[in-house]
Formats: C-alpha cells, structure tokens, sequence
C-alpha cells in the first residue's frame, strides 16, 4: 500500500517537474499545429464573428494550382541554395583559420560568431546602408547598377541571400569550430606521421571527422532557410514592385496572416512548408547521414 | 632501419622543463624502452623523435642526419598511439593502405603490401570493418599493421598496451616482441609499466623527472641500479629502501641489526634489499605486517620499520604474522645495494 502511494507521488512530483515544459509546448506548439488543420479546412469568415464554412481541401487545391505559390516555391529554394552550402563551406573555412594556434585569434573567432547572435532586423539595416543607391558603400565604391540591387529582379534575391548567408556562417563557424576541438588531436597526428601533408590531413581526415557537424549544419541551415522571411520585408516589403521576386513561402504566410488577411490560405501554405521542409530533412537523412562517420 | 640519438634534447612547456639535456643513442635494429613514472618525459622524448614536439634546444639525429627541423611526413617512422588513433571513417585496409597512398606506389602493389601485412597481424578476415566495430586488442594490431606496412626505419610506440586487458597485454607484448625481431626496425617504446620494460627491451632507458637516470639491459637495472630511483622502480616489487647507518659491520636500524654491510665506511645510509633478500627473523630489526598479498604459490607481506615501507617476498606455506602484528627482518644475501640517503646515488 505504501509502495503504491510512493509511486503515486513520485509520479505526481514527475508531472509537476514537466509541467512548464509541456505548458509552453501545447500553447506554442501544439494548439497552433492543430488550430492550422482547422484553418486549413474552413474558410475564413469576411468578417469576424460570422460562421465559417467548411471548405475541405478546395483551398490546397487553389494555392497548389496558384502562380504565386510555384513562384514563392522557387523562391524559398534559390533562397536555401544560395545560402546553405556558402554558408556551411564559409563557416568551415573560418572555423579553420580560427583555430590555428596565433595571436589574437580570440578577437577573430567573437567577431566571425557574433553573426550568429544579431538578429535579423540588424542584418538588414547594416546590408541595406551598404546597398542603398544613394548613401551606400557600393555607390561609393563605383558599384551602383541600374536598376538598384533591392529592386532589381535579377540581384534581389541574391542580396536577401547575402543577408542570409551573413547571418547563418556565424552559427556554421560555431558549430565547425565546435566540431574542431573536439577531434582527436592523436588521429590527426596519426596522418602527418603517415605522410599526409597538412592539405591531405585536411581533406583525408578532418573533413570525414567533421562529417556529423556538416551534416549537422545543412539539416539546421536548410530548415533555418525554408522559413526566413525577415530581410525580404524589411528591405524590399509587400508594397515593393520586385517583392515578387523575394517573395518566399514563409514571406506569404506572414502577408496571408498580416497584410491580406486569408488564414485559410496562410494554413495552407504553412502546411505545404512544413512538408516540404519534412521531404527535404528526409532526405538529406536518407542519402547524407550514410557518409557519416562517427568517430565511436 | 636505422640508429636514432638524443644529442643534449631539451624541452620547456612554458616555465616547466620536462626534458632535462638527453642525451641518448639507440643502436640499429635494438629495442629501446623508455621507462618512467607519468610526467617523467619519456612521451614529449618520443613525439619529438616523431616531429610532433620541437626540441627547446639540442638536436634528433636518425641515422646520423639532423632531423630536428623535419616535419613528421619526411622523418620516415611510424607511430602506434596509445589510443592506437585509427581513422575511423576508414576500413581496416583502408587505415593500413593510408600511409602507402601518400606514396607514388601503384595501386597493385600497395594492395599487395596491406595483404601482406594484415595477413602478418591476422587481420585478413577483418579488413572490410571500421575500426568501431573491433575489440580493443584488434584494433592495437590494425594500428600495428599501419605502422609496419611502409617498413618505415623506425617503430615509435606510446603505452600501445595500456587499453588492453592483463591477458591480451601479456599475449602483444609477446607478439610485438616476435614482430619487432622478424623486421628488425630500430623500435623505441614508451611505458610506464616495469614489466612490460624488463620483459621486452634490449635495453630500457629510466627517466625521472625530466633527467635520463639509467640506460642498461633489464638484468644490468635490476642488479645494478645506479640510484635509488632506479632501484625503487624497476622489479616487482621494487627494491625496498631502507634508512640505516653503517657501523661495527653491520646495517643497524637504531640499535638492531638488519644485516652485514656489503662495503667499507660509516655513517648513515639508504640500503636497497630486495623482497626475497629480506626475511623474517626475531632477532632482525622491529617490523609491523601491515598487510599480505596472496599471490598463489609465493605471498608478499607488506610491514614498515619506521617510517620505511616494504615488501618481504617469500613462500606462501611458510608461517607469517597476522596483519598488524610485530615481527623481525633480516636482510640476507649479496643483492644489498648502498645508496647515498640525500643525493640517492649508489654507493656500493
């Protein structure tokens, strides 16, 4: 009897302990998840407090067959190809140059992280003084194309990918210069002796020792690009005649919800997404994570 | 195969001088053992014969050449890490092939050579796995493998034993011992471990602190230590050290005698006996059994006399004190040594 009633508390104390946790989790993330089936399904009222009606998968069938969501479909993946493999092989390149043993390299590695940590509303304003047409640092350059940059519909969306890569090299160099320290000094001293040189080291056997953290980064970095949507408003904005061009998936959800009021489509597209997002993390699971090698 | 020698080698890490001037020269084809306790010197002395440590000063010479300012690659050695440091993204012939694809070998022959030294370590059934999935003692021969596929001049071993079990430790010392003969590469090993020294090397090289104490054969070191460092260091158990003072011919312990003194002179001394040259006796000095260790057909008690620990080896039918009882002790024979209490130099 008492062995039960001990159970019983401990289980008890075991709820109150993650109690917070699953608060945080149902308020944030599972009532939204479930509430974007429910918008998904019903279309919005026009105005509020009418009925909904149910409108089955009618609104996934208009956004599937809608110009504008191939178009921001195309968008979201220029996006995530520009930035993904510069910024994975950029973070690597600093990583490496950080970690030689010479003065004044901590100064070197908080400057290379601290990208990591400005949000992207920094990012924007630095990016967009260096390209705007009148005050900015290309202007004083000498590089100044007509059409500017930001609406341009050839350099757009490359100048958002510069922001993006900005911002996602500085966690690359944190996770790579992570992944550095902790290689196994003996292995690398292992290929010298070997006779590697000390490209061959880098090549032959650092790079396969890095391959969880590269695998690692693309994961986080391709699932960081599918939903940036912040320097494609804040620089070009809706009401830009280039925004088509920036406009990715996530930028639509956020007008769907914001601009042009259509819940039902912002579900939609939301839930399109994350499927997306879904097949493509499936993927690099199913054909990168074979090339890992951990080292235990 | 080739000689290698020390010529004055001195490290500093910061303030802290872990190498003290080596000076030391290890013969073509010989087995060398460096042993020491832990941070004595003897792994910063291997890796610098290695190129993975620069010396502070003085030179590494192998076969005669400066080969100081060499980097790894070009020195022409191999090394087995103590952690045998595989590639692990790599497969068993893969990590043996490594150093030969650095080479212009063809890829015939360099199949051939991983063959021939897989075969030689009795891996061949094991060359398509990774290094996760081998036992510790298959991994120790892979990286043996490794080392001698590109017949390099020189073997370098870290503590390559140190992660095996007793059994498996025993069983690869014997096979490294039978591996280095058939080859004949000038090998320098480092341990820790007295055993391993005495039963593998033609010659063991004791460090203490930095300072080259003693380079002999096994029997010279362990018959002839030149300090008390050596003495107390090499054997099983080490040679026990005594305070005394020598007098009217005889080592006294305060007023008791523990025996004839080997050499001439007065005055107060360290006596090295060893464990079987030690036995009880009731007119010897006072003794305490602190403890016993069983060992089969032979038990050590552990006593003090004074503040001094030692080890009196003999036959585990013959009688003995209980723990914490009062005994006598005797030293006997010819194996007592005299050392110098302050300095630990031998004096006889």
């Amino acid at each position: 009897m008492s062995r039960r009633l001990d159970r019983t508390k401990e289980a008890g104390l075991a709820y109150l302990l993650i109690a917070p946790a699953l608060v945080l989790a149902v308020v944030f993330i599972i009532y939204p998840f479930m509430r974007n089936f429910s918008l998904f399904l019903y279309h919005a009222p026009p105005y509020p407090g009418l009925p909904s009606h149910f409108a089955g998968l009618s609104q996934f069938t208009t956004m599937l067959t809608s110009s504008t969501f191939l178009q921001g479909l195309g968008a979201t993946l220029l996006y995530t190809v520009i930035v993904v493999p510069t910024g994975v092989l950029l973070g690597l390149i600093l990583a490496v140059v950080a970690h030689q043993k010479l003065k004044g390299m901590a100064i070197y590695r908080t400057i290379f992280a601290t990208t990591a940590v400005s949000s992207v509303a920094v990012a924007a304003v630095i990016f967009g003084t260096f390209m705007n047409p009148v005050l900015g640092l290309l202007p004083w350059l000498g590089i100044n194309p007509n059409p500017p940059i930001l609406q341009s519909p050839t350099w757009a969306m490359l100048a958002m990918g510069v922001i993006g890569l900005w911002q996602f090299m500085g966690l690359s160099f944190i996770l790579f210069s992570a992944g550095l320290q902790s290689l196994p000094e003996e292995v690398l001293e292992a290929a010298r002796i070997d006779g590697a040189s000390e490209v061959g080291v880098f090549w032959r056997v650092t790079v396969p020792l890095l391959s969880p953290t590269i695998f690692y980064a693309i994961t986080v970095g391709t699932i960081g690009a599918m939903y940036t949507f912040g320097q494609m408003d804040l620089l070009v904005g809706p009401y830009s005649a280039q925004y088509v061009h920036v406009n990715t998936l996530a930028y639509q959800i956020y007008q769907y919800v914001v601009t042009e009021p259509n819940p039902g489509l912002a579900a939609c597209i939301s839930i399109a997404l994350f499927i997306i997002t879904a097949v493509i993390t499936f993927v690099n699971f199913r054909f990168l994570e074979r090339r890992v090698t951990y080292a235990n | 195969m080739a000689t290698v020698a020390f010529r004055s080698v001195a490290k500093q890490f910061g303030d802290k001088s872990v190498l003290k001037g080596l000076d030391l020269e290890i013969a073509d084809g010989e087995f060398l053992v460096l042993l020491g306790p832990s941070g004595c010197g003897k792994t910063t002395a291997l890796r610098m014969v290695a190129g993975l440590e620069s010396p502070t000063s003085g030179e590494i010479e192998i076969d005669g050449v400066a080969v100081t300012d060499l980097p790894p690659r070009e020195r022409d050695v191999a090394m087995v890490f103590q952690s045998y440091a595989l590639y692990p993204h790599l497969s068993v012939a893969k990590n043996i092939e490594f150093p030969l694809r650095q080479t212009q070998m063809s890829k015939a022959e360099r199949a051939a050579k991983v063959t021939e030294a897989a075969t030689m370590l009795g891996l061949a059934d094991l060359v398509n796995r990774k290094p996760r999935e081998l036992s510790g003692g298959q991994r120790q021969r892979v990286a043996l493998a490794r080392a001698i596929v590109r017949n390099p001049v020189c073997f370098l071993m870290d503590e390559p034993l140190s992660n095996l079990d007793a059994t498996l430790r025993a069983q690869t010392r014997s096979d490294i011992v039978t591996l280095q003969r058939r080859l004949g590469t000038t090998t320098i090993f480092v341990t820790h471990d007295q055993v391993e020294a005495m039963t593998m090397g033609d010659r063991i090289a004791v460090m203490h602190e930095g300072v080259l104490q003693q380079v002999g054969t096994p029997t010279e070191l362990f018959f002839n230590p030149a300090n008390a460092f050596v003495a107390g260091f090499v054997g099983n158990p080490g040679m026990n050290l005594i305070h005394a003072a020598r007098g009217d011919g005889e080592l006294r312990v305060g007023e008791q005698s523990l025996g004839a003194v080997p050499a001439t002179g007065t005055g107060p001394v360290l006596v090295g006996v060893r464990a079987e040259d030690l036995v009880l006796d009731p007119s010897g000095v006072d003794a305490i059994c602190t403890g016993v260790e069983i060992l089969g057909a032979e038990v050590h008690l552990l006593c003090s006399i004074g503040e001094d620990h030692v080890v009196v080896r003999q036959s585990a039918t013959a009688p003995r004190p209980g723990i914490g009882e009062a005994c006598g002790l005797r030293a006997t024979g010819n194996g007592v040594l005299l050392f110098d209490p302050t300095s630990g130099q031998r004096l006889s």
